[in-house]
Protein backbone atom coordinates (compact mmCIF):
# COMPACT_ATOMS: atom_id res chain seq x y z
CA UNK A 1 0.00 0.00 0.00
CA UNK A 2 2.82 1.99 0.80
CA UNK A 3 4.53 1.65 -2.63
CA UNK A 4 0.87 2.70 -4.36
CA UNK A 5 0.88 5.96 -2.49
CA UNK A 6 4.48 6.59 -3.18
CA UNK A 7 4.11 5.56 -7.02
CA UNK A 8 1.08 7.79 -6.72
CA UNK A 9 2.56 10.71 -5.42
CA UNK A 10 5.16 10.27 -8.31
CA UNK A 11 2.77 10.53 -10.82
CA UNK A 12 1.17 13.16 -10.09
CA UNK A 13 4.52 15.08 -9.17
CA UNK A 14 5.81 14.47 -12.37
CA UNK A 15 2.61 15.30 -14.14
CA UNK A 16 2.42 18.28 -12.47
CA UNK A 17 6.21 18.82 -13.23
CA UNK A 18 5.28 18.64 -16.98
CA UNK A 19 1.87 20.11 -16.92
CA UNK A 20 1.79 23.18 -19.28
CA UNK A 21 -1.47 22.83 -21.32
CA UNK A 22 -5.39 22.64 -20.44
CA UNK A 23 -7.54 20.24 -22.68
CA UNK A 24 -9.63 23.14 -24.32
CA UNK A 25 -9.34 23.88 -28.23
CA UNK A 26 -6.92 26.70 -29.15
CA UNK A 27 -8.18 28.33 -32.14
CA UNK A 28 -6.04 30.98 -34.02
CA UNK A 29 -5.46 32.76 -36.88
CA UNK A 30 -3.71 35.83 -38.23
CA UNK A 31 -3.58 38.24 -41.65
CA UNK A 32 -1.30 37.05 -44.13
CA UNK A 33 -1.18 38.47 -47.61
CA UNK A 34 -5.44 38.02 -48.71
CA UNK A 35 -6.07 34.97 -46.10
CA UNK A 36 -6.64 34.23 -42.78
CA UNK A 37 -4.05 31.85 -41.65
CA UNK A 38 -4.76 29.56 -38.78
CA UNK A 39 -4.74 26.66 -37.01
CA UNK A 40 -6.71 24.72 -34.65
CA UNK A 41 -5.92 22.37 -31.84
CA UNK A 42 -6.30 20.47 -28.60
CA UNK A 43 -4.67 22.64 -25.92
CA UNK A 44 -2.29 19.68 -25.62
CA UNK A 45 -1.05 20.69 -29.05
CA UNK A 46 -2.66 17.35 -30.66
CA UNK A 47 -4.18 18.84 -33.84
CA UNK A 48 -7.85 18.98 -34.48
CA UNK A 49 -7.61 17.68 -38.77
CA UNK A 50 -10.46 17.60 -40.65
CA UNK A 51 -12.60 19.92 -38.94
CA UNK A 52 -14.81 22.42 -40.12
CA UNK A 53 -13.85 25.98 -39.32
CA UNK A 54 -16.55 29.09 -40.14
CA UNK A 55 -15.48 32.88 -40.33
CA UNK A 56 -19.01 35.12 -39.13
CA UNK A 57 -19.31 39.09 -39.75
CA UNK A 58 -20.09 41.26 -36.95
CA UNK A 59 -24.00 40.75 -37.84
CA UNK A 60 -23.67 36.81 -38.29
CA UNK A 61 -23.42 36.45 -41.62
CA UNK A 62 -21.07 33.76 -42.73
CA UNK A 63 -18.26 34.51 -44.52
CA UNK A 64 -16.46 32.04 -45.57
CA UNK A 65 -15.72 28.05 -44.78
CA UNK A 66 -13.08 25.55 -44.69
CA UNK A 67 -12.07 22.48 -42.95
CA UNK A 68 -8.69 22.10 -41.57
CA UNK A 69 -5.92 19.59 -43.11
CA UNK A 70 -4.02 16.53 -41.36
CA UNK A 71 -1.93 19.44 -39.52
CA UNK A 72 -5.25 21.40 -38.51
CA UNK A 73 -4.41 23.98 -40.32
CA UNK A 74 -6.68 26.22 -42.25
CA UNK A 75 -6.44 29.22 -45.05
CA UNK A 76 -9.66 31.25 -45.38
CA UNK A 77 -10.14 34.22 -47.77
CA UNK A 78 -10.70 37.54 -47.17
CA UNK A 79 -13.43 39.04 -48.83
CA UNK A 80 -14.84 41.83 -46.64
CA UNK A 81 -12.68 44.54 -44.18
CA UNK A 82 -14.86 43.42 -41.04
CA UNK A 83 -14.33 42.11 -38.01
CA UNK A 84 -13.98 38.14 -38.78
CA UNK A 85 -15.31 35.75 -35.56
CA UNK A 86 -13.92 32.64 -36.14
CA UNK A 87 -15.27 29.24 -34.97
CA UNK A 88 -14.08 26.09 -35.39
CA UNK A 89 -16.10 22.49 -34.20
CA UNK A 90 -14.19 20.44 -32.75
CA UNK A 91 -16.82 17.73 -32.40
CA UNK A 92 -18.12 16.41 -28.94
CA UNK A 93 -18.65 19.31 -27.16
CA UNK A 94 -15.42 21.44 -28.14
CA UNK A 95 -15.23 24.55 -30.19
CA UNK A 96 -12.98 27.43 -30.64
CA UNK A 97 -13.27 30.52 -30.55
CA UNK A 98 -11.35 33.21 -32.16
CA UNK A 99 -11.82 36.95 -33.28
CA UNK A 100 -9.19 38.77 -35.82
CA UNK A 101 -10.32 42.42 -35.15
CA UNK A 102 -11.21 44.71 -38.22
CA UNK A 103 -7.98 46.66 -37.41
CA UNK A 104 -6.06 42.99 -38.35
CA UNK A 105 -7.63 42.74 -41.72
CA UNK A 106 -6.43 44.09 -45.28
CA UNK A 107 -8.12 43.54 -48.31
CA UNK A 108 -5.56 43.28 -50.93
CA UNK A 109 -6.11 44.15 -54.48
CA UNK A 110 -5.42 41.49 -56.99
CA UNK A 111 -2.02 42.15 -58.49
CA UNK A 112 -0.14 44.41 -55.98
CA UNK A 113 1.38 41.43 -54.41
CA UNK A 114 2.34 40.65 -58.09
CA UNK A 115 4.04 43.54 -58.53
CA UNK A 116 6.26 43.70 -55.29
CA UNK A 117 7.73 40.13 -56.72
CA UNK A 118 8.07 41.83 -59.97
CA UNK A 119 10.08 44.70 -58.44
CA UNK A 120 12.18 42.48 -56.44
CA UNK A 121 13.29 40.18 -59.48
CA UNK A 122 14.12 43.57 -61.55
CA UNK A 123 16.92 44.00 -59.07
CA UNK A 124 17.99 47.55 -58.65
CA UNK A 125 15.02 48.56 -60.25
CA UNK A 126 13.06 48.10 -56.96
CA UNK A 127 12.44 52.10 -55.97
CA UNK A 128 10.97 52.20 -59.70
CA UNK A 129 7.79 49.72 -58.79
CA UNK A 130 4.80 50.93 -57.61
CA UNK A 131 4.43 49.66 -54.41
CA UNK A 132 0.79 50.50 -52.38
CA UNK A 133 0.78 50.73 -48.29
CA UNK A 134 -1.47 47.81 -48.60
CA UNK A 135 1.05 45.42 -50.20
CA UNK A 136 3.87 46.74 -47.84
CA UNK A 137 1.18 46.05 -45.12
CA UNK A 138 0.87 42.35 -46.40
CA UNK A 139 4.69 41.73 -46.20
CA UNK A 140 5.00 43.10 -42.74
CA UNK A 141 2.03 40.84 -41.97
CA UNK A 142 4.27 37.99 -43.55
CA UNK A 143 7.37 38.99 -41.82
CA UNK A 144 5.54 39.29 -38.47
CA UNK A 145 3.72 36.18 -38.40
CA UNK A 146 6.21 33.82 -36.79
CA UNK A 147 6.40 36.08 -34.06
CA UNK A 148 2.65 36.15 -33.82
CA UNK A 149 2.28 32.19 -33.25
CA UNK A 150 4.74 32.19 -30.65
CA UNK A 151 3.36 35.19 -28.79
CA UNK A 152 -0.17 33.16 -29.15
CA UNK A 153 1.43 30.26 -27.94
CA UNK A 154 3.05 31.31 -24.84
CA UNK A 155 -0.15 33.43 -23.91
CA UNK A 156 -1.73 30.03 -24.09
CA UNK A 157 0.38 27.88 -22.10
CA UNK A 158 -1.06 27.43 -18.58
CA UNK A 159 1.32 28.81 -16.28
CA UNK A 160 2.15 26.81 -12.91
CA UNK A 161 1.70 29.98 -11.04
CA UNK A 162 -1.89 29.70 -12.16
CA UNK A 163 -2.40 26.27 -10.90
CA UNK A 164 -0.79 27.32 -7.71
CA UNK A 165 -3.10 29.97 -7.38
CA UNK A 166 -6.14 28.32 -8.19
CA UNK A 167 -4.97 25.90 -5.16
CA UNK A 168 -4.91 28.82 -2.97
CA UNK A 169 -8.26 30.44 -4.53
CA UNK A 170 -10.12 26.85 -3.41
CA UNK A 171 -8.70 27.05 0.02
CA UNK A 172 -9.79 30.79 0.55
CA UNK A 173 -13.44 30.24 -0.52
CA UNK A 174 -13.99 27.24 1.17
CA UNK A 175 -12.30 28.73 4.55
CA UNK A 176 -14.22 31.58 3.95
CA UNK A 177 -17.44 30.13 3.56
CA UNK A 178 -16.65 27.99 6.72
CA UNK A 179 -16.11 31.22 8.78
CA UNK A 180 -19.53 33.01 7.32
CA UNK A 181 -21.06 29.80 8.54
CA UNK A 182 -19.88 29.96 12.15
CA UNK A 183 -20.63 33.44 12.17
CA UNK A 184 -24.07 32.77 11.21
CA UNK A 185 -24.31 29.76 13.82
CA UNK A 186 -22.72 31.70 16.83
CA UNK A 187 -26.12 34.79 16.09
CA UNK A 188 -28.16 32.03 15.72
CA UNK A 189 -27.32 30.13 18.80
CA UNK A 190 -27.32 33.03 22.06
CA UNK B 1 -15.37 16.66 -21.00
CA UNK B 2 -16.03 19.98 -20.27
CA UNK B 3 -18.71 21.24 -22.34
CA UNK B 4 -17.34 24.83 -24.57
CA UNK B 5 -19.64 27.89 -24.83
CA UNK B 6 -21.85 28.36 -26.92
CA UNK B 7 -22.64 24.31 -27.97
CA UNK B 8 -25.55 24.33 -26.29
CA UNK B 9 -27.89 27.56 -26.58
CA UNK B 10 -30.60 26.58 -25.48
CA UNK B 11 -32.15 28.23 -22.45
CA UNK B 12 -34.10 25.65 -21.17
CA UNK B 13 -31.34 23.65 -20.81
CA UNK B 14 -28.63 25.73 -19.89
CA UNK B 15 -31.35 26.90 -16.85
CA UNK B 16 -32.36 23.82 -15.84
CA UNK B 17 -28.43 22.84 -15.59
CA UNK B 18 -28.10 25.91 -13.61
CA UNK B 19 -31.02 24.98 -10.98
CA UNK B 20 -29.70 21.77 -10.89
CA UNK B 21 -26.35 22.56 -10.39
CA UNK B 22 -27.55 24.80 -7.42
CA UNK B 23 -29.60 22.06 -5.61
CA UNK B 24 -26.63 20.18 -5.51
CA UNK B 25 -24.61 22.54 -4.01
CA UNK B 26 -27.01 23.96 -1.73
CA UNK B 27 -27.01 20.29 -0.28
CA UNK B 28 -23.41 20.20 -0.45
CA UNK B 29 -22.89 22.93 1.43
CA UNK B 30 -25.21 22.05 4.00
CA UNK B 31 -23.03 19.32 4.76
CA UNK B 32 -19.87 21.14 4.70
CA UNK B 33 -18.75 22.61 8.44
CA UNK B 34 -15.35 23.30 8.87
CA UNK B 35 -14.56 19.91 9.85
CA UNK B 36 -15.04 18.76 6.02
CA UNK B 37 -13.87 21.93 4.77
CA UNK B 38 -10.56 21.00 4.36
CA UNK B 39 -10.71 17.67 2.90
CA UNK B 40 -13.08 19.69 0.47
CA UNK B 41 -10.60 22.27 -0.28
CA UNK B 42 -7.81 19.72 -0.99
CA UNK B 43 -9.59 17.23 -3.05
CA UNK B 44 -11.15 20.41 -4.98
CA UNK B 45 -8.14 21.35 -5.63
CA UNK B 46 -7.68 17.80 -6.78
CA UNK B 47 -9.99 18.33 -9.29
CA UNK B 48 -8.75 21.68 -10.40
CA UNK B 49 -5.42 20.30 -11.01
CA UNK B 50 -5.89 17.05 -12.44
CA UNK B 51 -7.36 17.93 -15.99
CA UNK B 52 -3.90 19.76 -16.46
CA UNK B 53 -2.08 16.66 -15.73
CA UNK B 54 -1.31 15.63 -19.27
CA UNK B 55 -1.06 11.88 -19.32
CA UNK B 56 0.03 10.39 -22.70
CA UNK B 57 -1.43 6.81 -23.36
CA UNK B 58 -1.23 4.98 -26.41
CA UNK B 59 -0.95 7.88 -28.86
CA UNK B 60 -3.50 10.29 -27.31
CA UNK B 61 -3.22 12.59 -24.46
CA UNK B 62 -5.49 12.02 -21.51
CA UNK B 63 -6.26 14.09 -18.38
CA UNK B 64 -8.21 13.18 -15.14
CA UNK B 65 -11.23 14.36 -13.37
CA UNK B 66 -10.88 12.52 -10.03
CA UNK B 67 -14.77 12.13 -9.67
CA UNK B 68 -14.97 9.02 -8.56
CA UNK B 69 -12.02 10.04 -5.49
CA UNK B 70 -14.52 13.23 -4.81
CA UNK B 71 -17.25 11.02 -4.66
CA UNK B 72 -16.14 8.31 -2.17
CA UNK B 73 -14.59 10.76 -0.09
CA UNK B 74 -16.96 13.95 0.05
CA UNK B 75 -20.07 12.82 -1.33
CA UNK B 76 -22.62 15.63 -1.64
CA UNK B 77 -20.09 17.95 -0.91
CA UNK B 78 -18.37 17.43 -4.14
CA UNK B 79 -21.01 19.52 -6.24
CA UNK B 80 -19.24 22.84 -4.54
CA UNK B 81 -15.84 21.56 -4.51
CA UNK B 82 -16.43 20.92 -8.44
CA UNK B 83 -17.81 24.34 -8.77
CA UNK B 84 -15.49 26.34 -7.67
CA UNK B 85 -13.00 23.87 -9.80
CA UNK B 86 -14.93 24.34 -12.54
CA UNK B 87 -15.17 28.52 -12.46
CA UNK B 88 -11.36 28.30 -11.71
CA UNK B 89 -10.54 26.38 -14.89
CA UNK B 90 -13.12 28.85 -16.91
CA UNK B 91 -11.59 31.57 -15.51
CA UNK B 92 -7.67 30.98 -15.57
CA UNK B 93 -7.07 28.68 -18.07
CA UNK B 94 -10.76 28.98 -20.66
CA UNK B 95 -11.64 25.45 -20.05
CA UNK B 96 -15.43 25.00 -20.25
CA UNK B 97 -17.07 28.42 -20.37
CA UNK B 98 -19.41 30.23 -17.60
CA UNK B 99 -22.65 30.60 -19.19
CA UNK B 100 -21.99 26.02 -19.08
CA UNK B 101 -20.78 25.81 -15.61
CA UNK B 102 -24.57 24.46 -14.60
CA UNK B 103 -23.94 22.12 -17.11
CA UNK B 104 -20.71 21.14 -16.60
CA UNK B 105 -20.86 21.00 -13.00
CA UNK B 106 -23.42 18.71 -13.49
CA UNK B 107 -21.46 16.76 -15.48
CA UNK B 108 -19.19 16.11 -13.26
CA UNK B 109 -20.42 16.28 -9.89
CA UNK B 110 -23.54 14.26 -10.67
CA UNK B 111 -21.41 10.83 -11.12
CA UNK B 112 -19.55 11.90 -7.49
CA UNK B 113 -22.85 11.95 -5.98
CA UNK B 114 -23.69 8.64 -7.89
CA UNK B 115 -20.78 6.75 -6.73
CA UNK B 116 -21.33 8.17 -3.41
CA UNK B 117 -25.03 6.47 -3.35
CA UNK B 118 -23.55 3.45 -4.98
CA UNK B 119 -21.06 2.98 -2.40
CA UNK B 120 -23.55 3.13 0.91
CA UNK B 121 -26.87 2.33 -1.00
CA UNK B 122 -29.57 4.48 -2.04
CA UNK B 123 -30.41 5.80 1.91
CA UNK B 124 -27.57 7.40 1.51
CA UNK B 125 -26.23 6.36 5.27
CA UNK B 126 -22.47 5.22 5.65
CA UNK B 127 -22.43 1.57 5.82
CA UNK B 128 -18.97 2.21 8.07
CA UNK B 129 -17.24 -0.27 5.61
CA UNK B 130 -14.19 0.73 4.23
CA UNK B 131 -14.28 0.46 0.13
CA UNK B 132 -11.75 -1.38 -0.99
CA UNK B 133 -9.28 -0.11 -3.82
CA UNK B 134 -10.13 -1.99 -6.24
CA UNK B 135 -14.12 -1.06 -5.87
CA UNK B 136 -12.48 2.38 -5.85
CA UNK B 137 -11.54 1.85 -8.82
CA UNK B 138 -13.84 0.63 -10.61
CA UNK B 139 -15.98 3.31 -9.19
CA UNK B 140 -13.46 6.05 -10.24
CA UNK B 141 -13.63 4.08 -13.62
CA UNK B 142 -17.38 4.24 -13.58
CA UNK B 143 -18.02 7.99 -12.60
CA UNK B 144 -15.83 8.64 -16.00
CA UNK B 145 -17.86 6.94 -18.11
CA UNK B 146 -21.61 8.01 -16.69
CA UNK B 147 -19.90 11.94 -17.13
CA UNK B 148 -19.58 11.04 -21.13
CA UNK B 149 -22.80 9.76 -20.93
CA UNK B 150 -24.00 12.78 -19.53
CA UNK B 151 -22.24 14.59 -21.99
CA UNK B 152 -23.58 12.47 -24.91
CA UNK B 153 -27.26 13.32 -23.15
CA UNK B 154 -26.36 17.05 -23.24
CA UNK B 155 -25.40 16.89 -27.05
CA UNK B 156 -28.44 14.90 -27.79
CA UNK B 157 -30.11 18.27 -27.45
CA UNK B 158 -28.47 20.21 -29.59
CA UNK B 159 -29.28 17.88 -32.50
CA UNK B 160 -26.94 15.30 -32.02
CA UNK B 161 -27.83 11.17 -32.51
CA UNK B 162 -27.37 9.66 -28.70
CA UNK B 163 -25.68 6.38 -29.73
CA UNK B 164 -23.00 7.23 -32.23
CA UNK B 165 -22.34 11.02 -30.29
CA UNK B 166 -22.39 8.94 -26.93
CA UNK B 167 -20.62 5.69 -28.34
CA UNK B 168 -17.91 7.92 -29.52
CA UNK B 169 -17.05 9.91 -26.16
CA UNK B 170 -17.18 6.94 -24.56
CA UNK B 171 -14.71 5.15 -26.66
CA UNK B 172 -12.49 8.30 -26.45
CA UNK B 173 -12.44 8.00 -22.59
CA UNK B 174 -11.81 4.45 -22.04
CA UNK B 175 -8.22 5.48 -21.38
CA UNK B 176 -9.32 7.91 -18.95
CA UNK B 177 -11.25 5.31 -17.41
CA UNK B 178 -8.58 3.00 -17.08
CA UNK B 179 -6.09 5.54 -16.17
CA UNK B 180 -8.75 6.61 -13.65
CA UNK B 181 -9.60 3.90 -11.70
CA UNK B 182 -5.79 3.00 -11.21
CA UNK B 183 -5.51 6.66 -9.68
CA UNK B 184 -8.69 6.30 -7.66
CA UNK B 185 -7.27 2.90 -6.92
CA UNK B 186 -4.03 3.43 -5.72
CA UNK B 187 -5.74 6.96 -3.85
CA UNK B 188 -7.92 4.65 -2.04
CA UNK B 189 -4.98 2.61 -0.62
CA UNK B 190 -2.95 5.18 0.18
CA UNK B 191 -6.17 7.14 2.57
CA UNK B 192 -6.84 3.24 3.90
CA UNK B 193 -2.98 3.38 5.31
CA UNK B 194 -2.67 7.06 6.21
CA UNK B 195 -6.15 8.53 6.64
CA UNK B 196 -8.87 5.33 7.11
CA UNK B 197 -11.68 8.30 8.56
CA UNK B 198 -11.89 9.54 5.28
CA UNK B 199 -13.18 6.33 3.62
CA UNK B 200 -15.65 5.50 6.69
CA UNK B 201 -18.00 8.16 5.20
CA UNK B 202 -18.92 8.36 8.72
CA UNK B 203 -17.75 11.54 9.78
CA UNK B 204 -19.57 13.34 7.03
CA UNK B 205 -23.15 12.05 8.53
CA UNK B 206 -24.29 14.91 11.02
CA UNK B 207 -27.55 14.03 10.46
CA UNK B 208 -28.82 11.02 8.60
CA UNK B 209 -32.66 12.14 8.09
CA UNK B 210 -31.46 14.34 5.95
CA UNK B 211 -30.11 12.02 3.65
CA UNK B 212 -33.31 10.20 3.29
CA UNK B 213 -34.16 13.22 0.05
CA UNK B 214 -32.48 11.29 -1.97
CA UNK B 215 -32.09 13.30 -5.52
CA UNK B 216 -31.82 10.97 -8.48
CA UNK B 217 -30.30 12.57 -11.82
CA UNK B 218 -31.89 13.93 -14.34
Amino acid sequence: MRLTGTILLIMLVLGAARTTYAHGVDLFARVEGSNLVGSMAFADGTPVSHRPVKAFAPDGALLEETQTDEAGHFTLPIRAKVRHRLIGEAGEGHRGLYTVPEREIILVASGTERSVVAGEESGGAVEEAPVSIQSVEAVVARQLGPLRDQLHAHEKKVRLQDAIGGIGYIFGVLGLYVLLKQRFARRDSP
Amino acid sequence: MHLAEGIVTSPLVLGGGVLLAAGGVAIGLRKLDEAHALRTAVLGSGFFVASLVHIPLAGVSVHLTLTGLLGIVLGWAAFPAVLVGLVLQSVLFGFGGITTLGLNTCIMALPAVAVYYARHGLSGRPTGKMPSPWLSGLLGGLSVALSALLLGLLLCTVGEDFFPIAGAILLAHVPVMLVEAGVTASAVGFLHKVSPELLSGHALEKDPGEQESSVSCD
